[in-house]
């Protein structure tokens, strides 16, 4: 950074408006600016820090010059404002901090503050604001470190608020060129989830690769059986060619053999009708045989009947029996054992023989009426034939004697037609088999080739899935090989930082130790730890130790740490950080100091006087007459321009270029 | 009287058992029962004047089982009765016939007797059905010769002989 120019309105005792012009040349660059006690030296580097961050060190907040406000009639608005014209990292750049000021009817009071306003020049010079109020602050935190401004903008009589507890780790480091790779790491911090190994952590698919393994599995198993109902295809295809070749030959022959085989189906026919025929026969024979048997006694007794009747009726039957007796009155006289006549019965006597003869001949065992009932049943055995039943069974037995006769003799001859001639019959069971065959063949084809259509489709569904999942598989992949990349290059940055951080401290503690050998001359060392803290060592009898620094000390200490500061961070600072060339930031940097020489003795400030212009690119000190005397000769001829206060009041004080 | 087992022996039973369904038999069935050829043999025995003693020569027996033979018993008692009556093979008058088939059940001697007498004419009846069918070998000589013998059997009864009736179809012809 490089300060062109600082322009003043109404800013505390510079009424108006007022501009200062810095020095920009590099051999004569010293801007010089003289004034007495309470001329506005202190006002004056103030006015860059309120530019820059908003901030005074005044007791009083209002700004706005006395007279200005004194002036102000009830309703009129008065502006401070304070421009400072800058160049950094190449760009030229604008800002402007106001403050407006309201005079009421009882006193003046200050509007609420707004932001600053910022331009910057662009490379085709044309000039942009910065409209975001976060892009202003941070662009102006950029420029120059809010927690450097106190060694930038250095307070000789206020040395105290140069605090040695404030943490400067941070501003220096930005200084130096590191706060690029620490916001990389920041960047890429692996212990954050917001940070891009965090990011591309969250966006790793774990599920996927375990549902993509079983999908590969299932797909295996399918195309397997789809395989394998494809080699069923292909027999069943082998088998059905085989049966159609088959129809087709046995059609063949069986056009050719037509005739033939309306034979055969002829004589099938015959052996068909004779088989039935003969069931028949052997029906019509057995209903015969039944009717022949049935009363067959009866008919052929017949002669025997009419013979009997003829007897009998030529015969007159006497019956001898005693008139009105009957056998019961026999039995009686047997059972008893007396006759009638008196006589004595025994069995086996002659008058019980006589006995038993005699009740053969009486009722109801009378020849009369048992030769009725024998009659009776000769009339009703000559009922029991029927004649007529055995004539048509022995008719029915015939006709089926004489039918089979016949279709024998057809079956003869049909049999000597078909005699030497191929069995068409027999190929056409053929015919039917291979046709059936064929068609169970084809209907178990048409069954596979829909599952191997349905397994396609299924296979193809889960290839689809398995190519999402592999997307996802694969950009797991990626993602984990960025996260490894991502982790490496975080740690190549934290170590080059390391290293680094280590080296620049090392510089810094080596450059302020020789500013301060240059600056002060006494036996004293500095120190400079990790978070940048300077400590001056004393050398007591060889031993070094810290001991309690005066105003003077501190001051030359400093000095030395800013002008150290400021020449390490001037430096163009190249690295080789894992062989690429990376040019961290170098930035040439302005010391504006005031009363930089209050608390230092005429030795210290001609040493001061002299290191100053070398180290930094640009001095701008606010000084007293008194003090400029002794630093004037070492440096007086890097001075390119001199300004003085003119201070006309306590409240007025017009700064004026010496020529 | 044919109130228990009847039994034919020797020549007559193996002849019987040739004209009836029997186990044994292997020739064609002309009668569905043992007891069918006993009947009928009495019967055609005195038709044909056939009386015929046992002949042992022969070593066969067949039996028809009681229940049978009471089952059958007014038949056969009937075809007894018939023969008693018209058996003129001895000098007996009508009357003594008559007595004979009817009077003589009680009387066992007589029964005994008698029932000799009707068994020759069974044994001669079995002789003739045999000699009838002699000569038939297949289903149809048999079913043939028991048609012939009906017919036959018929036309004489009708006082009209077979051969007769044959002659008055061939003149008709002429």
């Amino acid at each position: 950074m490089l300060l062109k120019s600082i322009r003043l309105r109404n800013f505390r005792q510079f009424q108006g408006e007022q501009t200062i012009t810095f020095s920009c040349d590099p051999e004569r660059n010293v801007t010089v600016i003289l004034g007495d006690n309470t001329s506005g030296k202190t006002t004056l580097v103030q006015a860059f820090i309120w530019a820059l961050y908003g901030v005074t060190n005044f007791p009083t907040k209002d700004l706005l010059n006395v007279h200005v406000a004194k002036q102000m009639h009830v309703g009129d608005e008065e502006t401070v404002e304070v421009e400072i014209c800058l160049n950094h990292d190449n760009t030229d750049y604008v800002i402007r901090r106001s403050e407006v000021y309201v005079c009421t009817n009882k006193d003046v009071r200050r509007r609420p503050s707004t932001l600053p306003q910022l331009w910057y020049k662009g490379e085709d010079g044309q000039i942009e604001p910065i409209r975001e109020p976060v892009r202003i602050n941070s662009t102006i935190q950029r420029i120059l470190p809010k927690e450097l401004s106190s060694y930038f903008f250095f307070d000789g009589e206020r040395i105290n608020t140069i605090s040695s507890q404030q943490d400067v780790a941070e501003a220096v480091q930005g200084l130096l060129g590191l706060t690029v790779l620490s916001n990389a790491m920041a960047h890429l911090n692996p212990r954050s989830t917001r940070s891009v190994i965090g990011k591309l952590r969250s966006s790793l698919d774990v599920n996927s690769s375990q549902r993509a393994e079983q999908i590969v599995n299932q797909i295996d198993q399918y195309t397997e059986r789809r395989d394998n109902i494809t080699k069923q295809i292909d027999d069943l295809k082998q088998q059905i060619t085989y049966y159609q070749e088959q129809i087709e030959e046995t059609e063949n022959f069986l056009r050719e053999h037509q005739p033939t085989a309306a034979l055969q189906r002829k004589r099938d026919e015959l052996e068909r009708n004779i088989r039935a025929e003969e069931r028949a026969l052997e029906e019509a024979k057995n209903r015969f045989v039944e009717r022949f048997n049935k009363n067959a006694a009866a008919f052929f007794a017949r002669p025997m009947m009419k013979m009997a009747l003829e007897s009998l009726k030529q015969t007159e039957v006497s019956d001898k029996g005693i008139p009105g007796m009957n056998a019961a009155a026999i039995d009686y006289i047997i059972s008893r054992g007396v006759c009638i006549c008196g006589e004595e019965i025994r069995e086996g006597s002659s008058h019980h023989a006589h006995l038993i003869r005699e009740r053969d001949f009486l009722p109801p065992q009378s020849i009369g009426a048992m030769l009725r009932t024998f009659q009776d049943q000769i009339k009703l055995y000559e009922t029991l034939w029927d004649y007529d039943n055995l004539k048509a069974a022995h008719s029915e037995f015939r006709r089926c004697k004489d039918r089979i006769n016949t279709w024998y003799e057809e079956l003869s001859e049909l049999s000597k037609q078909i005699k030497g001639r191929e069995d068409v019959i027999k190929h056409e069971e053929k015919l039917q088999d291979y046709r059936s065959r064929l068609n169970r063949l084809l209907s178990t084809k048409e069954k596979l080739i829909e599952e191997s259509g349905k397994l396609a489709n299924e296979i193809e569904r889960l290839q689809h899935h398995w190519d999402s999942l592999a997307v996802v598989s694969e950009k797991n992949r990626k993602i984990q090989l960025y996260i490894r990349y991502a982790e490496a290059i975080h740690e190549w940055i934290k170590e080059t930082y390391e290293c680094r951080q280590q080296e620049l401290r090392k510089q810094l503690e080596e450059r302020v130790n020789r500013i301060f050998a240059q600056m002060y001359h006494g036996r004293r060392k500095v120190s400079i730890n990790e978070r940048f803290r300077v400590t001056l060592w004393t050398s007591v009898d060889k031993d070094e130790m810290v001991t309690d620094e005066s105003r003077g000390l501190e001051t030359v200490k400093n000095f030395a740490f800013i002008a150290g500061l400021v020449d390490l961070a001037r430096e163009k600072i190249k690295e080789r950080i894992g062989g690429l060339e990376m040019a961290l930031s170098s930035e040439p940097y302005p010391l504006v100091m005031d009363a930089p020489f209050s608390n230092a003795d005429e030795k210290h400030v001609s040493n001061i006087s002299r290191v100053l212009p070398d180290i930094a690119e640009q001095v701008i000190m606010v000084v007293m007459a008194k003090d400029w005397g002794f630093a004037e000769p070492v440096m007086g001829y890097r001075v390119g321009k001199k300004y003085y206060l003119d201070k006309r009041s306590e409240t007025l004080t017009y700064i004026r270029e010496s020529v | 009287m044919f109130e228990k087992d009847l039994r034919i022996r020797g020549k007559h039973a193996a002849y019987a058992k040739q004209l009836a369904y029997h186990a044994e038999n292997t020739r064609f069935p002309v009668f569905k029962r043992i007891i069918d050829v006993y009947m009928i043999g009495a019967i055609m025995g005195f038709l044909n004047g056939r009386r015929a003693t046992e002949d042992t020569s022969v070593k066969d027996e067949v039996s028809i089982l009681a229940s049978t033979v009471v089952a059958e018993r007014d038949r056969l008692r009937f075809i007894y009765r018939l023969i008693m009556l018209l058996d003129s093979s001895t000098d007996l008058k009508i009357e003594e016939r008559i007595n004979r088939a009817f009077r003589s059940d009680s009387d066992e001697q007589a029964v005994t007797e008698n029932m000799k007498l009707f068994h020759a004419y069974v044994c001669g009846g079995i002789e003739f059905l045999y000699e009838k069918f002699q000569d038939c070998t297949t289903n149809d000589d048999y079913i043939e010769k028991m048609y012939e013998i009906v017919e036959r059997f018929k036309h004489d009864l009708e006082n009209n002989t077979y051969d007769d009736a044959i002659r008055q179809i061939i003149d008709s012809r002429l």
